[in-house]
């Protein structure tokens, strides 16, 4: 039997101003990405990780169904829903945050109007 | 200090201030009530019923009503939600009470007051109506006595107030002995009302002016120590047991051994579990220890008092009717009050959303009160029983006269529990006053009406004289007739019960005094 | 099982509504305290009522529960007007209601499996052990969020498709708040039940519910789907502030 994850509310970061099935695809995905969440393990039922972060139902079924379609989850009938064993999709995801953060990093280093690379250096300079 | 007491005072005094306002509630008590009493006393007196003997009837129910009201000021207080707050204000214990019995008080001398005059304006118009003969009314000694008797009300109620309040500080311990006394003294009290009835030269010497007026005296120089020292008693003892009182956790401490029973066992389902539901409340509060102490003294008392009247035939059926008439009274007041108390504590939208209808719900109620109280009636026929065979065994002779007496009883027993449960039924259509303002015209004097019941079955339904000549057709016929009267009436007050039972929920302490608050603030 | 539950859920959706108010008024000695009602709720979906004290919360819930009938208007549950004779089909928590303080939570438990038809003694157990329940204890001497989660189990245990819990916070501790929501959440995760809650626990509730219908003096200010308002960048609680600060 592969190891099950229980959540608590502690493991999430909520902002309630933004759509909550949102942002625990984005937690769930970085905890695999960073391999918090080893391949193989298996995930709490709706019910259970409904009622242990106390959100709605609705939300973590959307939440897992938004994983299911990024393909970093993958449910068995009648054994549950595991993180994908698929490095190929793991990779993938990992692939995706890095390029968000860059981009990310480059609206900062716009904002301050230089580029990229300008700002890798500039914060590497010696006092 | 002195002025922190004031306004206490004023606090105290706004609390119970309400029941003097002349509203429509305040109308049907303060006039409704009187007039009742006064046109009863004109048709259910006769002329032994001196203007004297009233007068003397109504310090019974004066002081009467200072004891009551005093144990009942006692007995709400630990159910009081505003209780923690009181406690917690920083004055002597000693003051904080005597604040609070100091506001009674004055309600009280209205009271007192009021039963003063209604029985005064009685005996005035049975004068005027030519009930009372020369030799039972004059001018002169007419206003002697009303003023001695103004006296006596005076003096009396402060010490009778006070042993209400000590009550208070017999909850627990050794104290619960205490309330034994206290018992003895309210028997002692329904005694003398019932010994004044009766008309006799001896007796009306006791009750004339000039010695009525050194009854006040002597009540009025004890008065105010004996006041202070019941007050003091109850707030030393009384409000330290208050502030370790918690809601329903008294009685039984140590656990049945069927609540300690692991395993569970569904009641049986429907309208058995309800009527279970009801009657464990009784369970528990006939399982109080005081209960138990209080129960077991009335018990053997009672015994005790049957065998005594066992010698005389009149006395041995008289008592008989005394055991009824509690069971007629009792269940209907609890039902009232249990109502009431529910939706105070916020308990009875919980019983109205069982998924039943409000007729089996009302019904479960019932049933559950009937049954303990054919119980405990059944235990005071038993000391009856056992007090006249005891008698017997020591005497050789009792005036008990065997199957006569028998169809008497069972007589009296249907009479009196049939107007019981039918009374029962009436009184459960007041949640509908609730909704009618002017139903309080009916209901008030309705429920005063109960008090009258023995009057008025010795006037109509089963005369004294009968006690001797033993059961005729025309009792039986007459108990026909009242059920003919009865039967739709109780069909009546339970179909209104079960359309307006739910009132209460919008009619709590809470939701009353904050509507008088807003009516205050209004004008 | 969650394609089950899925299944079960997007049926739900597609169910009639489970409650139906429309154009309700409602006077209380003279005082107007509900003042042209009209909102419904979704079958399956667990809905918070919002709204200051004195907004008309509790008056509504017992119109929902049959217990008071509107003067005007109606009131519908699953398509049929409420009223008692419906109390067999919701399970209402009323607020700071009180069970009876003689009995123990388990003569009291005993009792209710035999009051209520739909009772479930596998439910009751199981929610026992979830709220920390403890059968032995008396009633009247539990702490307010003690008897809070006995009367929650109560509601819970049994199967009607309706719950209304009318303030199940109110003095309740932390912990208990917490056992109390997860409880609640659990109880939904099929889809079966509909849900109304009014709480002033807002930032406690918020991610619980999928809709809230706001109420204040006595008329609706809103009735929002959470999700949509958390797409335009607006949580529950400001939603609650704009509307009543």
């Amino acid at each position: 039997m592969p190891p099950i994850r229980g959540w608590t509310a502690q493991d999430f970061q909520i902002d309630p101003s933004r759509p909550l099935y949102e942002q625990f695809v984005e937690q769930i995905r970085a905890m695999i990405a960073r391999g918090e969440l080893e391949p193989g393990t298996r995930l709490p039922s709706v019910r259970e990780t409904a009622a242990s972060l106390r959100v709605n139902p609705t939300t973590v079924m959307k939440a897992y169904q938004e994983l299911e379609r990024l393909e970093l989850i993958v449910t068995f009938r009648g054994q549950g829903t595991f993180v994908t064993q698929a490095e190929e999709a793991i990779r993938l995801t990992r692939r995706q945050l890095a390029k968000e953060a860059v981009r990310r990093l480059e609206e900062t280093a716009r904002s301050i109007g230089i580029t990229l690379e300008e700002l890798w250096e500039l914060s590497r300079e010696k006092e | 200090m002195r002025r922190s007491r004031d306004r206490l005072l004023e606090l105290e005094w706004g609390r119970v201030r309400h029941w003097l306002s002349l509203d429509a509630r305040g109308m049907a008590l303060w006039f409704g009530i009187p007039l009742v009493l006064v046109a009863a006393g004109v048709h259910l007196l006769d002329a032994s019923a001196t203007p004297r003997s009233v007068f003397a009837i109504g310090a019974v129910f004066s002081v009467l009503s200072a004891l009551l009201f005093g144990a009942g000021q006692a007995m709400m207080l630990w159910e009081n939600p505003f209780r923690i707050w009181w406690l917690s204000m920083p004055l002597p214990r000693e003051k904080l009470l005597e604040t609070k019995a100091a506001a009674g008080l004055r309600l009280l001398a209205a009271v007192s007051l009021a039963i003063w005059l209604t029985c005064l304006a009685s005996s005035l118009v049975r004068q005027g109506l030519g009930k009372l003969g020369p030799e039972a009314f004059a001018w002169g000694t007419f206003s002697l006595d009303s003023l001695a008797y103004l006296l006596l009300y005076a003096a009396l109620l402060p010490i009778f107030y006070g042993i209400g309040w000590s009550m208070l500080g017999m909850y627990t311990g050794r104290r619960l002995w205490l309330l034994l006394p206290m018992i003895l003294a309210f028997a002692l009290l329904v005694a003398v009302l019932s010994a004044i009835g009766e008309f006799s030269l001896e007796l009306d010497r006791w009750l004339q002016a000039d010695r009525v007026a050194l009854y006040a005296l002597a009540a009025a120089l004890p008065a105010k120590p004996s006041y202070r020292v019941l007050l003091r008693f109850a707030a030393r003892h009384g409000l330290r047991d208050l502030a370790v009182y918690r809601s329903g956790s008294l009685g039984n401490k140590t656990q049945t051994a069927a609540e300690k029973r692991e395993q569970r066992v569904a009641a049986p389902p429907g309208f058995a579990s309800l009527y279970a539901l009801e009657s464990s409340r009784y369970r528990y509060f006939l399982g109080m220890k005081p209960v138990r102490v209080i129960a077991s003294i009335l018990f053997l008392g009672y015994a005790v008092l049957s065998g005594a009247m066992s010698l005389r035939h009149e006395d041995l059926i008289g008592i008989f009717q005394l055991t009824l008439m509690p069971t007629v009274l009792v269940p209907c007041i609890v039902i009232l009050t249990l109502n009431q108390l529910e939706a105070n504590k916020k308990r009875l939208s919980w019983w109205l959303c069982f998924p039943y209808s409000r007729s089996k719900l009302l019904l479960a109620r019932m049933a559950a009160v009937w049954a303990v109280a054919a119980k405990l009636l059944a235990g005071a026929l038993l000391a009856y029983a056992l007090g006249v065979a005891a008698v017997r065994l020591m005497l050789g002779k009792t005036e008990f006269r065997g199957w006569d007496d028998m169809t008497t009883m069972i007589y009296l027993l249907a009479l009196y529990l049939g107007i019981g449960v039918a009374l029962g039924f009436i009184m459960l259509g007041q949640a509908a006053a609730y909704r009618s303002r002017a139903l309080n015209w009916v209901f008030v004097p309705l429920s005063s009406l109960g008090y009258f019941l023995p009057m008025i079955v010795t006037q109509w339904i089963y005369p004294e004289q009968a006690y001797e000549s033993g059961l005729a057709p025309v009792h039986w016929l007459r108990l026909a007739l009242l059920a003919v009267v009865l039967v739709p009436l109780a069909i009546c007050g339970f179909r209104l019960g079960t359309r307006w039972v739910h009132l209460y929920l919008l009619n709590t302490q809470e939701d009353l005094a904050r509507r008088r608050q807003s009516r205050v603030v209004g004008k | 099982m969650m394609a089950q539950a899925s299944g079960a859920r997007a049926a739900g959706e597609k169910k009639a509504t489970a409650v139906k108010c429309d154009n309700v008024e409602v006077a209380i000695k003279r005082k107007l305290i509900l003042n042209g009602i009209s909102f419904d709720i979704p079958a399956g979906s667990l809905t918070g009522l919002l709204g200051p004290n004195g907004a008309g919360k509790s008056t509504l819930m017992r119109l929902l529960t049959g217990l008071l009938e509107p003067d005007s208007g109606r009131v519908e549950l699953f398509g049929r007007p409420a009223g008692t004779d419906r109390l067999g089909e919701l399970s209402f928590l009323p607020d700071r209601g009180q069970l009876p303080p003689h009995l123990t939570a388990g003569g009291w438990l005993d009792l209710a499996a035999g009051i209520y038809p739909d009772w479930n003694r596998e439910r009751e157990e199981e929610l026992a052990r979830e709220l920390g329940v403890y059968r032995d204890k008396k009633i009247g001497t539990m702490s307010r969020g003690e008897e809070a989660r006995l009367q929650l189990l109560t509601c819970l245990a049994r199967e009607a498709p309706l719950i209304i819990l009318d303030e199940p916070f109110a003095g309740v501790d932390m912990i208990s708040r917490e056992r109390i929501a997860s409880a609640v959440v659990a109880e939904m995760a099929d889809g079966q039940r509909t849900f109304l809650i009014a709480t002033h626990d807002i930032r406690e509730m918020e991610q619980l519910f999928d809709r809230i219908v706001l109420i204040g003096e006595g008329a609706i200010r809103g009735v929002h789907d959470v999700e949509e308002l958390r797409l335009g960048g607006r949580s529950v609680e400001s939603c609650y502030r704009d509307v009543f600060s």
